[in-house]
């Protein structure tokens, strides 16, 4: 094995020690709003559907406004018939304007991800 | 944070090998005489094994709970430790496993681990269920629950192997004592035939494992999933080749009690060791990282 490829694999490897915590498992893969979307009503709920299955327990949904204010929003959980879909219900009507989505998700296979994105609603 | 998981991870694995493919050599492969011969040493690397294999399963508990929450200090915190323990999929199987451990810990605690018919199976129980966390448990469904499956025989393969190495250099090194060579030729000759069997099962369960958690041959190399996926692929072929080249090239040339071919067979088996402990740590990395 040359030297050139040995020094690659070193490389990789600590590529792989320091990066790790931040590569992705359960990816998000449809958003209800829909991602960078507009509704016309308040959404009763937050609904993220993942590319697999998420702990609930140390899953988490916020939501802002574009201001930065919290709004509120409960406990997230699966849906009872999918795992790979995380709810938490929007706790107050949303008035006209864009919003923030920021969630966080361990999948079954105990990996973390994260991610954020807006919607808007109509006025 | 995820470095102490991967060391976890790969101490964890090399012990339950070990516990179980040392064991099972003894208790499935090894005729009477030669049993209380090996029975001391192996003995003593099974009562290693499973204090190593029982600390890191617990470790492997808090560390995954440092992972799933903010980390060391979740690591630490009982409520968040009981919320993977009681609350998550992993905490489902791990609890077992925990279960598991501590049973074998009594058993080494009052000397009782040495009855194989007990510990053979329980070690590898604690092997196979290995298969049922981590990038097996992804899918959900028949597809989950075969992919576990084909995990599980995977990981009890690979055991058989690994473990089996270090009773059997003990067997090649004792082989000059002429009232046990009938035996030990015999323990060889078991060992040859489940071992082809063994070996190709290995790599049958890999190919599939890496079917289902890949979906592709793992040969683009700026994925580093794929770049340790195919170099502990390339390890294990190499380990292939010296079991063949043991089996096939210097088994035929034992002739007398010592010999250069006996010599060359345990030296080939202690590399094979080295080879398999760099697959193990390789698979600890990668298991942690997103299969894309």
């Amino acid at each position: 094995m040359s030297r050139l490829s040995m020094s690659r694999i070193a490389a990789s490897l600590a590529f792989v020690l320091v990066a790790s915590a931040a590569l992705a498992h359960a990816q998000l893969q449809k958003a209800i709003p829909a991602v960078g979307g507009t509704v016309t009503a308040s959404p009763k709920e937050i609904r993220l559907k993942f590319s697999e299955g998420v702990e609930p327990r140390f899953s988490g949904i916020a939501l802002a406004t574009e201001a930065g204010a919290t709004e509120p929003i409960g406990k997230p959980g699966v849906d009872p018939a999918d795992n790979s879909v995380l709810i938490a219900i929007v706790s107050e009507a949303l008035k006209p304007g864009t919003y923030t989505v920021t969630w966080h998700a361990v999948s079954v296979d105990t990996h973390k991800t994260q991610g954020s994105f807006n919607f808007t609603v109509a006025p | 944070m995820p470095t102490a998981l991967i060391v976890c991870r790969l101490l964890h694995f090399a012990a339950t090998m070990l516990l179980f493919g040392a064991s099972g050599f003894l208790w499935a492969l090894a005729p009477a005489g030669l049993a209380r011969e090996l029975a001391g040493p192996v003995r003593r690397m099974a009562g290693v094994a499973i204090v190593v294999a029982a600390f890191t399963a617990f470790a492997w508990l808090a560390l995954e709970a440092g992972e799933m929450g903010e980390g060391w200090s979740d690591s630490v915190n009982p409520e968040t430790l009981s919320a993977v323990a009681f609350e998550t999929a992993f905490g489902q199987v791990w609890l077992w496993r925990m279960g598991l451990a501590l049973v074998l810990l009594i058993a080494l605690a009052t000397g009782r681990h040495d009855r194989w018919a007990f510990t053979v199976p329980a070690a590898a129980l604690l092997l196979a269920s290995l298969g049922l966390v981590g990038h097996a448990a992804m899918q959900s469904g028949l597809a989950g629950a075969l992919h576990r499956l084909n995990h599980g025989v995977h990981l009890l393969c690979a055991g058989a192997w690994l473990g089996s190495l270090p009773p059997l250099i003990f067997c090649l090194m004792r082989y000059g004592a002429p009232r046990l060579r009938s035996e030990i030729g015999l323990t060889l000759r078991r060992f040859s035939g489940l071992g082809h069997f063994v070996a190709a099962l290995v790599v049958l369960t890999g190919i599939v494992n890496t079917a289902w958690t890949l979906g592709a041959w793992p040969v683009d190399f700026s994925s580093p999933y794929q770049m340790l996926l195919a170099l502990k692929i390339a390890i294990v072929a190499a380990m292939l080749v010296m079991a063949l080249v043991n089996r096939y090239i210097l088994t035929p040339r034992i002739k007398g009690q010592t010999g250069a071919a006996l010599r060359a067979i345990a030296i080939n088996s202690v590399a094979e060791i080295g080879l398999g402990i760099a697959a193990l740590a390789l698979v600890s990395i990668f298991g942690t990282l997103a299969p894309v």
